[in-house]
């Protein structure tokens, strides 16, 4: 990909790193420089290239990791989807006939059960049952089918390729916690979040772009927080942050030359920094020197493979119409999505789409109906067409929100307009591809979609069994910090194999 | 250079005595020393979750800063940071200190419990002391005893509890102002300023005085004013008496002796109340309802609901006749009036004049006390002869739940047709729809778009997917910005008015206009200008009711923008003084106090003066105000929170059998004292003789930050799971120097800088072999510098850089959207505003630490987010850091900057060539790199000076002024070449 033609030079500076980089781990003298750029990567580096490095035993990255991946993977890839805000699994997803002759009675003691609830709703004297107002259709998958929601017709389409899990719990009753619980395994900030223990894990199959990206859509209800945490590296070195791909001219931060700068000002700008760096090398020895001369080439070549990969105008029509109209707006649902399996082609490892606006305390129905209308046709349309290119299979998807939404309205009742408070004692998600068993349901619910009858899934086994099918042992995907293995797992997890082909 | 100059064997030595004892260099000492600091305080500027609100506690910073420069004793540093708010008669100095335990985030979610955030605070608190001090992860003992640990949970909880008493909520709430220091809070106030406030203040309360005294000629206006309004024949009130009465979701309401009506029992999520008055009169013409305070209900307030708050969202009525009960018809009711309106979002009465759109008035309950009142009229005169029933329904259904109000009372009135000529209009909010922004300008002015049909505003209604939305920054006469760029928008209100009239409106836009009337179209401007106060006159025909005012606003570029101003008639009745139609007992006291000054405001003009004093005397003491530091700082209960061991670390799991008294873990030792220990205990112990750890620690990370590693690399964590140190010795004996030293900070770096260790070479020699690692040190450790470094450095060789010493935090450049696309739409850091001049130029310390969003340059070079305490940076190594380095604005900035620098101080290429190298990397290019500067500058000079057009483009980049003289061909190749030092590895490594 380098533009530069290379006559005087004996090796391109990338291979010469790459070699420099493996001599030097095999003789095991890698240790004196902390965080040692791409030698933290725990799998590969961060920028592959074809060459498989060797791993780095630094503090934080243990010699077990030398052993990965410790399966097969299954999965090469994620994509997952968060629904910030929460989305309501008795509007979607959990199916409760029953309720619709319950409406506005008091929701049973022995259901809640004392179970705590927020303070927005724990002053009302009343938590009156608000069924769904909106009809279930039965759609074909490999079981007896599935019902869900009128509002996802597109991905009702799809549910024979789908794993619905009803049964998800979590501890956190509010936003804040229960994101960066479902982002990092924990509720306090402060730890690395999914994207980058996969990026640290699994490192990059890509040459010119980074191994987590993040994008992010704003919704049509009431948004939330994010912060920058939510896809921060934690103690993990903060190279496996995750990059946000962003709408606009700028997809990437400080991508684009300043104005008047063409490709042929900064390609010599580079070789004169190289020359520069170069020297430095040769003074100084320091591997580090290499690997920003590599580095350096890299963010060269992202200048070109993130506007090409912006550019969807090479997309054919009929995929374009699959994702449906708004694919053409940047930033929309429906753009991300095709971003991400552009991103997927590409080799990026772990990618994120943020969509916004599901926080649904009142005016459910309303803000509901545009949530839904912005994400179905597209995500439904993201599964399919990773299918017809031959990708589903080895790219693992994910759709979920922090927590669920309780069966009791949230402020004035009527047939067509509740609202919902936060609910962590049950929710539902959805998985596709990567090894994952499709069109089945698991787990259940009580009939008030209150608690967990059935097959419970906890935030970290689904965490461990994500991981299990990337090839990684939950349990062993650790690193040292303030002289303790953390893992995405904390001390929990289990691989539930049921959801497993 | 210094070594050039100073010759003298000592002169390594002597430069170091410089820096920490002359300016700048010991202010820039004190701001290199200080970022580890921040880092390891957790230093932010906003709270860190949900709203992620801004706040204030750059004063506890600047007291780092000075603490550093000033070299105090490291002993009183830790003391008066942990317990400078507990010392006897403390200095504010040593209060400011006690902030460094407030730098946590903290949280204002809606629904997060106060427990959970309490224990989380504390929790934080405690293993930071433990990084900080200790080199102790005590953290792992939150939740239950490890079987290898030293320290039980027991005494985790027993640490804890020093740090578990703060005079503080669990969960906030956010306010408007951005600055606010969180409570417990300090407003640092120099004595003089403390003065000057108490007179401003005292001078305030007599200039209120003054004004809100009426003169005896102005009593007297006022007197014969409200007895004229309420005369026989032009407004009289009565009663009625009082029929059936019902509520929709069955509250009881009861009669009471003032004829007014209290609602008890189950209060109803929404409801309406329907009373009925029977009357003889004839010829009324409007309504007065009263919602009055009750000691029954919440706080004694107007409403039901637990804050004590209600609103109404309609009000409907209808007149029978007794004589003849088939004779009725529904009342229509054509404007209102309320005496006070919540003012924080879109509450005003005239929302209940429609009961179909979910809009509401809101009466504050919950934020001030008193009676409220509200007035009707009706289109048509009303009541039969021989007798009326009025059957008044008031309904209270919208999201806020249970707001219905607890007592209520109606009056009839009977206005003549002149008073309700003279009655103000009444006018809901206003409303924008748009932009819309595809199309040319002309299609803009002629594509209606729906929003200018006829009828009321439709809330429920999407025009080409957009809807009315509350626009909350659209005030009378004021210029207001409307969206920016091409397209159109529409701002629209109702207004209601008793009677039918002109109405005069002055107007401006930017650009063009087109006004409609209830669908029709009354003025239409098509221009190019920016927004002015009266540029356009429009005389409206009003009908009685409702009439619908939307401007649709055509923006051809730029800003777009929108001014209103109704002209009022001197005849009109103010507002305010509206409150004389009311009978005196129906009128709350403060309600009173603003007819007065309504009315004086209007028709006396020594009224006007007193409130001119009265306003620039509360300017300037806001002014003041604004003007004073606050920062957060410690403050003990008075009665201590107890403690216990929490199961699993749970905040909802004390375990009551095992209440837990303040200590320490017994491994370290214990407190000696009689009394309950405090902080102050705590702090002392840390750095008494008993405790050699704190010193270790402390050397220890001075260690890293010279060589980029610490003798115990794991500087958090001295325990068994850490790094073995490869110098024990060293350790110890630095440990005691530094302590022996009466904990002199500068001794015991200089100790370390002196040493052969630190002053030797960096590049690897033959000894490599021997010590691969380096473990030996047999060379100096290259480390790149930190991401502060790396911009402040740019700031320096461009000359940019503004060496200031604290103050609050600055916002330099940095890409647009980054906080929006993260914050909530309410949260008072949601829009990144861009600092001005100096602002943009500080060093990177003072850069604005929005949590959620940090500064975006900084995260790529590694630095970390500042939401819990980070001992050490892990430095990498990535593809982004080369992009900022290469496009930040700033970096391209500063390169040019440097550029000009360079430019204007050599002359020959070959000069300007070893200027450039010798300033950004501290030493000359080798013959090979000069060699190669040339070359690439030839082709920089050719390829600009063909295309000038991109050279003015690059040159252009950044806010500080361009070197006029400069060509820009020149300039932009020689800013590439700085933009290529500055990024390389000679620029930003340290060897």
């Amino acid at each position: 990909m380098a533009q530069r033609p290379i006559t005087d030079k004996p090796a391109d500076p990338l291979e010469e790193y790459l070699c420099n980089l493996t001599r030097r781990r095999f003789f095991g003298s890698m240790a004196t420089s902390v965080g040692a750029g791409l030698g933290m990567s725990a799998l590969s580096s961060l920028m592959a290239d074809g060459a498989q490095t060797a791993i780095t035993t630094t503090e934080g990255a243990k010699e077990i990791l030398a052993n990965l991946p410790h399966y097969a993977p299954k999965a090469r890839r994620v994509i997952y989807m968060h629904m910030e805000g929460a989305p309501s699994q008795l509007d979607l997803f959990d199916y409760k006939p029953v309720l619709a002759e319950r409406f506005d009675e008091d929701l049973p003691d022995s259901i809640r059960n004392g179970q705590r609830i927020t303070t927005m709703t724990s002053g009302q004297d009343r938590f009156p049952v608000a069924p769904t107002m909106f009809k279930f259709d039965r759609y074909e998958n490999n079981e007896d089918g599935v019902m869900l929601s009128e509002l996802l017709p597109y991905t009702g389409a799809i549910a024979h390729e789908l794993c619905f899990i009803h049964s998800m719990h979590t501890p956190s009753i509010n936003h804040e916690p229960g994101i960066t619980f479902f982002q990092t395994g924990h509720e306090q900030p402060g730890r690395p979040c999914f994207g980058s223990w996969m990026s640290y894990g699994l490192g990059s199959e890509s040459r010119d772009l980074p191994a987590f990206v993040v994008m992010i859509t704003q919704g049509y209800g009431n948004m939330q927080a994010l912060s920058a945490r939510f896809w921060g590296s934690g103690f993990l070195p903060s190279e496996h942050q995750g990059c946000k791909l962003r709408a606009g001219r700028d997809a990437v931060l400080y991508l684009r030359d300043p104005d008047g700068v063409s490709r042929d000002d900064r390609r010599k700008m580079l070789d004169l920094a190289s020359k520069i760096n170069e020297e430095e090398y040769g003074k100084s020895l320091d591997p580090e020197v290499t690997a920003r001369i590599a580095q350096y080439e890299m963010a060269y070549r992202m200048q070109m493979s993130v506007p090409e990969l912006t550019d969807i105008s090479t997309e054919r029509p009929e995929t374009l119409e699959m994702y449906g109209e708004d694919v053409k707006t940047p930033g929309t649902f429906a753009a991300n999505c095709l971003q991400a399996r552009r991103l997927a082609e590409r080799g990026v490892r772990f990618i994120q789409l943020y969509m916004r606006g599901w926080d649904q305390h009142g005016n459910l129905p309303g803000e509901i109906r545009a949530q839904c209308k912005a994400v179905d046709q597209a995500q439904a349309a993201l599964v399919q067409d990773l299918r017809q290119r031959g990708m589903l299979d080895e790219t693992l998807v994910l759709w979920a929100g922090e927590f669920g939404r309780t069966v009791y309205c949230q402020g004035p009742l009527s047939e067509t307009n509740y609202g919902r408070d936060h609910h962590p004692r049950c929710f539902s998600l959805w998985l596709a591809g990567g090894g994952i068993k499709p069109g089945i349901s698991y787990g259940k619910t009580d009939d008030y979609s209150y608690n967990v009858i059935e097959n419970p899934v906890a935030v970290h086994d689904l965490h461990a069994t994500m991981q299990h099918l990337l090839g990684l042992d939950h349990t062993r995907n650790t690193y040292r910090h303030q002289g303790r293995d953390y893992r995405l797992t904390d001390v929990h997890g289990n691989v539930i194999k049921d959801l497993l082909i | 250079m210094f070594f050039l100059n100073h010759k003298r064997p000592d002169a390594y030595e002597q430069m170091i005595d410089m820096i920490f004892s002359e300016e700048p260099y010991r202010t820039r000492y004190a701001e290199r020393m200080a970022t580890p600091w921040l880092d390891l305080a957790r230093y932010g500027d906003t709270s860190g979750i949900h709203m992620d609100a801004g706040r204030s506690i750059w004063p506890w910073r600047d007291w780092v800063l000075e603490s550093y420069r000033d070299n105090q004793p490291f002993d009183q540093f830790v003391i008066d940071q942990l317990a400078g708010d507990l010392m006897d008669n403390p200095t504010q100095n040593q209060i400011i200190a006690s902030g460094f335990n407030r730098n946590h985030v903290t949280s204002d979610e809606g629904g997060a419990i106060s427990d959970e955030y309490l224990l989380m605070y504390a929790v934080d608190r405690t293993n930071t002391l433990g990084s900080v001090f200790l080199g102790l992860t005590v953290g792992c003992a939150q939740c239950h005893d490890h079987k290898f640990d030293p320290v039980s949970t027991e005494e985790y909880y027993g640490l804890l509890s020093f740090f578990n008493n703060n005079e503080e909520p669990g969960v906030y709430s956010q306010i408007p102002d951005p600055y606010r220091a969180m409570e417990p809070a300090y407003e640092i106030l120099r004595p003089e300023d403390r003065e000057r406030m108490e007179e401003l203040e005292r001078y305030l309360q007599a200039t209120i005085e003054e004004r809100d005294t009426p003169t005896p000629d102005e009593a007297q206006g006022i007197a014969a004013f409200a007895k004229d309004l309420r005369a026989e024949g032009n407004w009289s009130w009565e009663r009625g008496r009082i029929g059936h009465t019902s509520s929709s979701h069955g509250a009881i309401l009861k009669l009471q002796p003032d004829g007014s009506l209290l609602a008890s029992g189950t209060i109803p999520d929404v409801d309406d109340y329907t009373i009925t008055l029977s009357t003889n009169a004839t010829g009324l013409r409007s309504i007065m309802l009263e919602i009055m305070e009750d000691p029954s209900l919440p706080y004694g307030r107007v409403g039901r609901a637990p804050n004590g708050n209600a609103i109404m969202s309609g009000i409907s009525a209808e007149v029978v006749s007794q004589a003849d009960p088939t004779q009725k018809r529904p009342l229509d009711i054509t404007w209102a009036w309320a005496d006070v309106e919540q003012p924080n979002s879109d509450f005003k009465v005239v929302n209940s004049l429609r009961s179909d759109d979910g809009r509401v008035w809101a009466l504050g309950g919950h934020e001030q006390s008193g009676d409220r009142v509200a007035l009707f009229t009706t289109r048509e005169p009303f009541g039969y002869e021989g007798g009326t029933d009025v059957i008044v329904t008031l309904h209270f259904h919208s999201v806020y739940a249970k707001h219905s109000p607890g007592r209520v009372r109606l009056q009839l009135g009977r206005p003549n047709e002149d008073v309700l000529d003279r009655l103000p209009s009444a006018r809901t909010n206003w409303y924008i729809v748009g932009p819309y922004t595809t199309g040319s300008n002309a299609e803009h002015y002629d594509t209606a778009y729906g929003p200018e049909e006829a009828g009321p505003l439709r809330f429920d209604k999407k025009y080409r997917k957009q809807a009315w939305r509350y626009a909350p920054g659209v005030k009378e006469a004021e210029n207001v910005r409307l969206a920016a760029g091409s397209g159109a928008e529409y701002v629209g209100c109702e207004i209601y008015v008793p009677t039918a009239r002109n109405m005069n409106i002055s107007l401006g836009s930017d650009d063009g206009i087109m006004v409609y009337h209830d669908g029709e179209l009354v003025l239409e401007r098509r221009v190019n200008r920016g927004v002015a106060a009266d540029q356009d006159q429009l005389e409206l025909d009003l009908q009685p009711g409702r009439n619908t005012l939307v401007c649709k606003v055509v923006n051809t570029g730029g800003q777009g923008g929108i001014y209103h101003r109704e002209i009022i008639p001197e005849s009109t009745i103010p507002g305010d003084a509206l409150a004389f139609v009311v009978p005196d007992d129906a009128v709350a006291d403060t309600t009173r106090t603003r007819a007065e000054a309504a009315w004086r405001r209007t028709y006396s003009t020594g009224y006007l003066e007193a409130e001119a004093k009265v306003q620039e005397t509360q300017a300037s003491l806001a002014e003041m105000k604004q003007g004073i530091p606050k920062t957060m700082i410690m403050q003990e209960r008075e009665e201590v929170r107890p403690t216990y061991v929490m199961m699993r670390g749970a905040y909802d799991q004390p375990d009551m059998n095992r209440p837990v008294t303040r200590g320490v873990p017994a491994i370290l030792g214990s407190l000696q004292t009689d009394e309950v220990p405090n902080r102050q205990d705590l702090a002392r112990w840390l750095m008494g003789e008993e405790n050699p750890i704190t010193a270790r620690v402390t050397v220890n990370r001075t260690w890293e930050m010279l060589f980029g590693r610490g003798i115990v690399e794991t500087v958090e964590d001295f325990g068994y799971q850490g790094s073995w140190p490869t110098h024990p010795e060293l350790l110890d004996w630095l440990a005691a120097d530094f302590r022996d030293s009466g904990w002199d900070v500068q001794e015991s770096l200089k100790t370390i800088l002196l040493s052969a260790t630190y002053r030797q070479d960096s590049r690897v020699n033959p000894l490599n072999a021997a010590d691969p690692n380096n473990d030996l040190y047999h060379h100096y450790p290259r480390q790149r510098l930190t991401a502060e470094q790396i911009r402040d450095q740019a700031l320096y060789v461009s000359g940019l850089l503004i060496e200031q010493m604290g103050g609050p935090s600055v916002k330099p450049y940095q890409p647009d959207g980054l906080w929006q696309e993260v914050a909530m739409q309410q949260s008072n850091t949601r829009n990144f505003e861009r600092g001005m001049d100096k602002d943009l130029w500080r060093r990177s310390l003072y850069t604005y630490w929005k949590r959620a969003a940090p500064p975006p340059s900084m995260m790529a070079l590694d630095a970390p987010t500042r939401e819990y305490c980070s001992p050490r940076r892990i430095t990498t190594n990535t593809p982004l850091q080369a992009l900022v380095l290469w496009n930040d604005e700033q970096f391209v900035e500063a390169a040019r900057l440097a550029a000009q620098r360079i430019m204007l101080e050599a002359d020959s290429d070959d000069a300007r060539i070893d200027l450039l190298f010798q300033r950004c990397t501290g030493s000359p290019p080798s013959p090979a790199i000069a060699a190669a500067f040339h070359e690439t500058l030839v082709e920089y000079r050719q390829k600009f000076g063909v295309d000038s057009e991109r050279a003015t483009q690059l040159v252009a980049v950044g806010e500080a002024p361009i070197a006029e003289d400069l060509p820009a061909a020149e300039l932009a190749a020689w800013t590439m070449l700085v933009n290529a030092v500055l990024s390389s590895d000679a620029a930003i490594v340290k060897d």
